[in-house]
C-alpha cells in the first residue's frame, strides 16, 4: 500500500491500517530495537511504545515522502531505546585498558549471513552496541552521540574503536 | 586491509527484519490504541454534523409544536394578522351561529377557557396577544369592544373558521408577513467555543517551515542530524523534549448579503475574514524552539436558511453551509533558545498555505430592533475539511467546532 495513503487512513483512526503498518514494519522495528536491546521484554515494550506514539501522534508527521513514516518511526524507536538504557543505566562508558590496534587483517563480511551480523553486535556490551549502532546505523557523528549519551566526544570515539575491535574479533570468530 | 566493512554492515543490516518477534506483541499494540480515542473518520463527521443540525431542527420544531398546542390564541392571532382577507370572515355564519345560539365551536370553547386565564391574569402572553389583535384586527377604532375579553373572543374566533382562505394561513402558522422583505445584509463576527491546547513527546513544529533546518529536512540522513543547539542540550541534561502548542480562537469577522427566496428560504453570499494564531513550545524548559504562526484567510461563505418562525420581533431559523477561505497571508516566527540563552530568531513567510472548505449548520435567533434592523445570533457546528499542507492550525487540530456568530442584519423591502 502506498504509504501516503496508510498515513492518512492512520490519521483518520483506522485501525485496519495500523495493522497492515505493523504487518509491513514489525519485523525490521524489532530488528532495531535488538541491535540496543538485548532483553527480549524491553524489546517488546518499546516496540509497542514505539506503534502507539505512530497512532497517537501520526497529525504531527509533516513529511510527505515515501519512507518518511518508517524513518520517523524508527527516530522513535531508536530514541526510545537509548532512553531506556539510560534509565536502567545500563551503558558503561569507562576508557579501559590501550585502545585496539589498527586493523591490519581484511574482514569480508560478505561472507556472514546477515542474521549472523545481528546476532554479533548483539553480542556487544552495552556501551559498545550503543555508541556502535549510533555511529554505524544512524550515522552520528561523536559529537551527536557525546551529546546523546550525555558523554565526551573522545569516550565515544574510543568506545566505538573498541566496539569495532570486539565485533571484528566475534565476527572473526564466526566464519 | 578492508577498513569499510562498517559501511557494508550498515548496508546488509539497513533492511534486516527479525523473524523473533514477541509473543503478544501486536494485541499489546492494540491495548494502547484504545488508549487513545479514535479520530472520527470523515464520513463520520458528516455524520455528526448532519445529526447536530437535524437535532437542532428538531428541537426547534417540537418546541415550536410545543408553541402551537399551548399558545392557540398566538396562532389565532398570527393567522389573522398574516392576511387580511381573514378579517371579514368574523362575521362568518359560523362565527355567528357559535356567538348566537350558545354552543360554540370546540374551539371556542377551547379559547374561551384560554380567556378565563387571561382575565386572571392580565399579564400572560394571550391577553397581550389578544390587545394587539384587537388594534389590528378592527380597523375602525370606534368599533373597538371595551371588554377584552370580548375582543379576544372574536379574535380567537377566527382561529378556528374554516374558510379556505384560513386553511391556506394554517400551513404556515409560525410566519408574521406584515412586511414583506427579500434582501439582508450583515455584519458579524464569529467565535469558536474553544481554544485548543495540545501536549505531547518529542519535537514538532506548526508547520515545516517552523522547523529547525527546515529548508532540507527531508535531505538530512539519520537520526539526529538536523539536531541543533536545543536537542544538543536537552540530550546533555537528559531532558525529555516535550511539545506543548496552542491553538487561539481564531479571529472571523464578516459581511455578508442574503436574500430570500420565499418566505421560508434564503440565500446568502459574503466575504469574510479570519486571523489564526498559534504558538508552540517545544524542548525542554530551558532549551526549546518557539514557534508563532499567524495566518490571515479571506473566505468566501454560501449558506441557505430556513425560517421557522417569524413573530413580532423575532426569527428563528435553521441555517447551512460552506466556506472557502484562502490563506492571503502567513508568517511563523522561530525564536531558539538553549540552556535560557536566546540562539536565533528567525521570521518566515508560509507558503502554500492550503485552501480552507468548511462545512456549517446551526440555528439562529434574530430579534429587530427597530425599522429592519436586527441582531442575531447562531450558534452551529462546523467542520473543517482536511487540508493536503504541512500547516498545523486550530482548524486541523479541532476539525469538528461549536461555534458561535454574532452580529447585525438589516432587512430590506423590495
Amino acid at each position: 500500500m502506498e504509504e501516503k495513503r496508510l498515513i492518512e487512513q492512520i490519521r483518520q483512526g483506522d485501525r485496519q491500517a495500523m495493522h497492515t503498518l505493523y504487518d509491513l514494519s514489525v519485523g525490521r522495528m524489532v530488528a532495531i530495537c535488538q541491535r540496543y536491546l538485548t532483553n527480549p521484554e524491553d524489546v517488546k515494550d518499546v516496540v509497542q511504545e514505539t506503534y502507539i506514539q505512530v497512532w497517537q501522534h501520526i497529525d504531527q508527521l509533516r513529511e510527505q515522502h515515501d519512507g518518511a513514516l518508517s524513518a520517523w518511526m524508527r527516530r522513535i524507536a531508536v530514541n526510545r531505546c537509548v532512553s531506556l538504557l539510560r534509565e536502567k543505566r545500563k551503558l558503561d562508558f569507562v576508557d579501559m585498558g590501550e585502545l585496539p590496534e589498527v586493523e591490519d587483517e581484511p574482514l569480508d563480511i560478505n561472507l556472514l549471513r546477515v542474521e549472523q551480523l545481528h546476532q554479533a553486535i548483539r553480542q556487544l556490551p552495552p556501551g559498545y552496541r550503543t555508541v556502535l549502532n549510533l555511529y554505524v546505523m544512524e550515522q552520528k557523528s561523536h559529537r551527536e552521540i557525546a551529546q546523546l549519551l550525555g558523554i565526551g566526544e573522545n569516550t565515544s570515539a574510543s568506545q566505538y574503536l573498541r566496539a569495532k575491535a570486539q565485533l571484528r574479533k566475534i565476527l572473526k570468530g564466526m566464519r | 586491509m578492508n577498513n569499510d566493512w562498517p559501511d557494508k554492515l550498515r548496508e546488509q543490516l539497513e533492511d534486516f527484519q527479525s523473524t523473533e518477534i514477541p509473543d503478544g506483541l501486536w494485541e499489546g499494540i492494540e491495548q494502547g490504541l484504545n488508549d487513545r480515542k479514535p479520530a472520527i473518520v470523515p464520513w463520520r463527521r458528516w455524520a455528526v454534523a448532519a445529526c447536530a443540525a437535524l437535532l437542532l431542527a428538531g428541537v426547534g420544531t417540537l418546541w415550536l409544536m410545543h408553541q402551537e398546542t399551548d399558545m392557540p390564541v398566538a396562532q389565532g392571532a398570527d393567522s389573522t394578522l398574516v392576511t387580511p382577507i381573514a378579517a371579514p370572515s368574523i362575521s362568518s355564519p359560523i362565527a355567528q351561529q357559535d356567538t348566537a345560539v350558545g354552543t360554540p365551536h370546540p374551539g371556542v370553547i377551547r379559547l374561551r377557557n384560554k380567556v378565563q386565564i387571561a382575565k386572571q391574569e392580565p399579564s400572560t402572553d394571550a391577553t397581550i396577544l389578544a390587545q394587539d389583535l384587537a388594534e389590528v384586527v378592527l380597523p375602525d377604532s370606534t368599533t373597538r369592544v371595551s371588554n377584552k375579553a370580548e375582543n379576544q373572543k372574536q379574535a380567537y374566533g377566527q382561529t378556528d373558521i374554516k374558510t379556505p382562505q384560513n386553511k391556506a394561513i394554517k400551513s404556515q402558522p409560525f410566519l408574521h408577513n406584515n412586511k414583506e422583505r427579500n434582501c439582508s445584509v450583515k455584519l458579524y463576527t464569529s467565535q469558536m467555543a474553544t481554544d485548543s491546547d495540545h501536549g505531547m513527546a518529542g519535537y514538532l513544529a506548526l508547520s515545516e517551515t517552523g522547523m529547525p533546518n527546515h529548508e532540507q529536512p527531508a535531505m538530512l540522513p539519520g537520526l539526529w542530524s538536523e539536531m541543533d543547539h536545543v536537542e544538543y542540550a536537552n540530550l546533555h541534561a537528559g531532558d525529555e523534549p516535550v511539545t506543548d502548542a496552542h491553538h487561539r480562537q481564531p479571529v472571523r469577522v464578516g459581511v455578508s448579503v442574503g436574500y430570500d427566496i420565499n418566505q421560508r428560504w434564503s440565500v446568502n453570499a459574503g466575504l469574510c475574514y479570519t486571523r489564526l494564531r498559534s504558538t508552540l513550545q517545544s524542548g525542554s524548559e530551558h532549551s526549546f524552539y518557539d514557534n508563532d504562526q499567524r495566518i490571515n484567510y479571506l473566505g468566501i461563505p454560501l449558506g441557505v436558511n430556513y425560517n421557522f418562525l417569524h413573530k413580532r420581533h423575532i426569527r428563528l431559523y435553521a441555517t447551512a453551509g460552506g466556506m472557502m477561505e484562502v490563506g492571503v497571508d502567513g508568517q511563523v516566527t522561530v525564536h531558539t533558545v538553549a540552556q535560557n540563552k536566546l540562539m536565533s530568531s528567525e521570521t518566515h513567510e508560509l507558503e502554500d498555505i492550503p485552501l480552507q472548505w468548511s462545512l456549517t449548520a446551526g440555528a439562529g435567533v434574530e430579534y429587530d430592533i427597530v425599522g429592519g434592523l436586527g441582531i442575531y445570533a447562531e450558534p452551529g457546528m462546523s467542520y473543517y475539511l482536511p487540508t493536503h499542507g504541512d500547516i498545523s492550525t486550530i482548524f486541523s487540530a479541532h476539525p469538528v467546532n461549536l461555534n458561535l456568530q454574532v452580529g447585525l442584519r438589516w432587512n430590506f423591502g423590495k
